[in-house]
């Protein structure tokens, strides 16, 4: 596909960098763990439910992938640190038409995000239903005609959450680094409890061993539950967005994210290892709602209080979660917006509260859409999860694809980090380091996205449908305002990239991003 | 270009009260380390029991590598 850049006129909004604040390491930190940290909550029964004893070789084998996401991340962050995260670096790196292919996988997860971080929140209030109205939520489960185990109550819970979101995000009301820092810290020292205790207390290795010879799951699960067991590790553009608001992220960074990737990987593992060392699979499997509360109210000594604390920390934190999904909705859409690649129109302000309520309805309304249409299916977690999967895997390839693009296209843009394992070659007269890791990465996440076609009956039908849905807008948009479909308008990333750093006080970067380019520029005079 | 390269805190460093949680946290890291490997061991091997209880083995002992480091630092720096 052709990505050459054409002369069509630049979109009126021009690119604005607000403001930022001085966010320590910790805070960052905790900004991601809010988002990351999440998801474990969800993922837990969900993929027990299908790898079965493997579930701990394939949070594993899954971690490992998106700690290589996880790197590149870092890298294009720290480098552009812009809130447009995985869409933007594409855009940059292989033009407007994947920019916009990269945008709408991720608002696919964001709408998705929404719906099932507020289904795995309601699920997490339900912990308390049998001891507050003495019947457990299954108890409501229904049949509508074919359709069976539809659970009315739930889904009404998780739409009264999505309504509230909706509201509050109208309203205007921000979302509070302390009370996700706090929030974060609590659920960091929980989860470490019920680690620490379950392995040293209630942890069987003889039961692991067990399950892991006799309950191995069969080809088609062990895919199934791989793929899926990648959702416990979305919201790395958390990372992108704690750059894009942190002074000085050059610095912070790649510390906050290289430690939130390895702790949200040992909690993943760690969790399962230990869920399969102290429950039988198909326990976790029968309660997908609230596993994580299920699991630390079986830890002796501590369960009593573990038990229904994690059930809180899982509603509140995945009620975060979904309101991230809102929000980050409305970013990504502000930002494609900035590029062209959708109408400004989805950026309109509310005339009293100065919130962009039109996003916010739309992709909100879109997650009630979703959440509805879960509930009639057998399992509306298992549903939603398995289109999640899309989103993020085909988003993720074409981050990787842009990464090794950039180190070719920009090389001149500093890189406070980078990708380990690089072989250097010569391109175009000038050494370049080709980041080998990236291709490792790329593969493993194109294996899984290659598992969610294969397997997921529902996400490999939806998940292209939306693509599709997107691209006949795309192209109405473009056609309509003089843009190039397949080609990519004119942008000044350089300028693009020296705003950024001022803004960003990365002053010893923009110092070298100068220089390189004064080189560049002198090398092409002499060749003239 | 500039590397951004993990600084060990100086001699003159107060430690506070997320360092002692961390300090903590390692040296359980390196208690559930053993206690898996040892436990594993004992009954039936596992891959990933293994991978875990040597992975939070290792990962303890990285980390406390620096808190001794430190402490070194600390008492050749310090009056006698």
């Amino acid at each position: 596909m052709k990505t050459n850049s054409t002369s069509a006129p630049i979109p009126t909004q021009q690119v604005k960098h607000e403001l930022r604040r001085d966010v320590t390491v910790w805070g960052s930190f905790m900004w991601g763990y809010a988002d990351v940290g999440a998801d474990i909550y969800v993922a837990l029964g969900l993929v027990m439910a299908y790898a079965q004893g493997a579930a701990s070789l394939v949070f594993a084998i899954a971690g490992s992938i998106y700690i290589m996401i996880g790197f590149a991340y870092t890298e294009l962050s720290s480098a552009y640190p812009v809130a447009g995260g995985g869409p933007y670096f594409t855009l940059r790196g292989l033009g407007d038409f994947w920019g916009f292919v990269g945008g709408s996988a991720l608002l696919l997860d964001y709408t998705i995000d929404i719906a099932l971080f507020a289904v795995g929140s309601a699920g997490y209030i339900n912990f308390f239903m049998p001891y507050v109205i003495g019947r457990t939520p299954e108890s409501f489960v229904i049949s509508i005609g074919p359709l069976h185990g539809i659970n009315p109550i739930w889904c009404l819970e998780s739409l009264i959450i999505i309504g509230i979101l909706i509201m509050v995000n109208i309203r205007g009301i921000k979302e509070s680094s302390v009370l996700n820092s706090f929030l974060g810290a609590v659920d960091l020292m929980a989860e470490s409890s019920v680690i620490i205790f379950g392995f040293l207390f209630a942890w069987k290795p003889e039961m692991l061993a067990s399950q892991w010879k006799t309950q191995f799951p069969s080809m088609h699960n062990f895919m199934y539950g791989s793929s899926l067991a990648i959702i416990s590790f979305v919201g790395l553009e958390s990372i992108s967005q704690a750059a894009q608001e942190t002074k000085r992220p050059a610095s912070i960074i790649p510390r906050t994210s290289l430690t939130l990737i390895f702790t949200v990987f040992i909690f993943a593992v760690s969790f399962s290892t230990l869920g399969l060392g102290v429950l039988p699979w198909q326990n976790f499997a029968a309660r997908m709602g609230d596993p994580v509360a299920m699991l630390a109210h079986t830890i002796p000594y501590i369960g009593l209080i573990a038990g229904p604390l994690a059930a809180i920390l899982g509603a509140t934190i995945l009620f975060i979660s979904s309101n991230s999904g809102v929000m980050s909705a409305s970013r990504l859409t502000f930002s494609l917006s900035q590029f062209g690649i959708i109408s400004p129109w989805f950026h309109a302000v509310h005339p009293k509260y100065h919130t962009p309520v039109r996003t916010i309805v739309i992709f909100s309304m879109i997650g009630v859409i979703q959440t509805i249409l879960s509930f009639l299916t057998p399992s509306a977690m298992d549903t939603l999860g398995n289109m999640y999967a899309f989103g993020a895997s085909l988003g993720y390839i074409l981050v990787f694809i842009a990464l090794i693009k950039l180190r070719f296209s920009d090389p001149y843009t500093p890189r406070p980090y980078k990708v380990p394992l690089n072989v250097n070659i010569k391109y175009k007269g000038r050494k370049t380091s080709f980041p080998i890791l990236g291709v490792i990465g790329m593969l493993g996440v194109g294996t899984i996205l290659f598992e969610v076609v294969l397997t997921h009956t529902i996400g490999r039908i939806a998940g292209p449908s939306w693509i599709i849905l997107c691209f006949m807008y795309y192209v109405w948009y473009r056609k309509r305002d003089g843009y190039p479909v397949f080609g990519s308008i004119k942008h000044d990333w350089e300028a693009e990239q020296i705003e950024v750093l001022t803004s960003a006080e990365e002053y010893d970067l923009l110092e070298q991003y100068k220089l390189a380019l004064a080189e560049r520029d002198k090398k092409r005079k002499e060749i003239k | 270009m500039r590397k951004v390269k993990y600084q060990p805190p100086g001699a003159d460093y107060k430690i506070s009260i997320k360092d002692y949680y961390q300090i903590l946290s390692s040296a359980l890291f390196l208690i559930i380390g053993t206690t898996i490997l040892v436990r594993s061991l004992q009954n039936s091997i596992v891959v990933m029991a293994l991978l875990m209880g040597g992975g939070f083995l290792a990962l303890g002992a990285y980390r406390l590598r620096f808190v001794v480091k430190y402490f070194r630092e600390r008492r050749k720096c310090s009056p006698r």
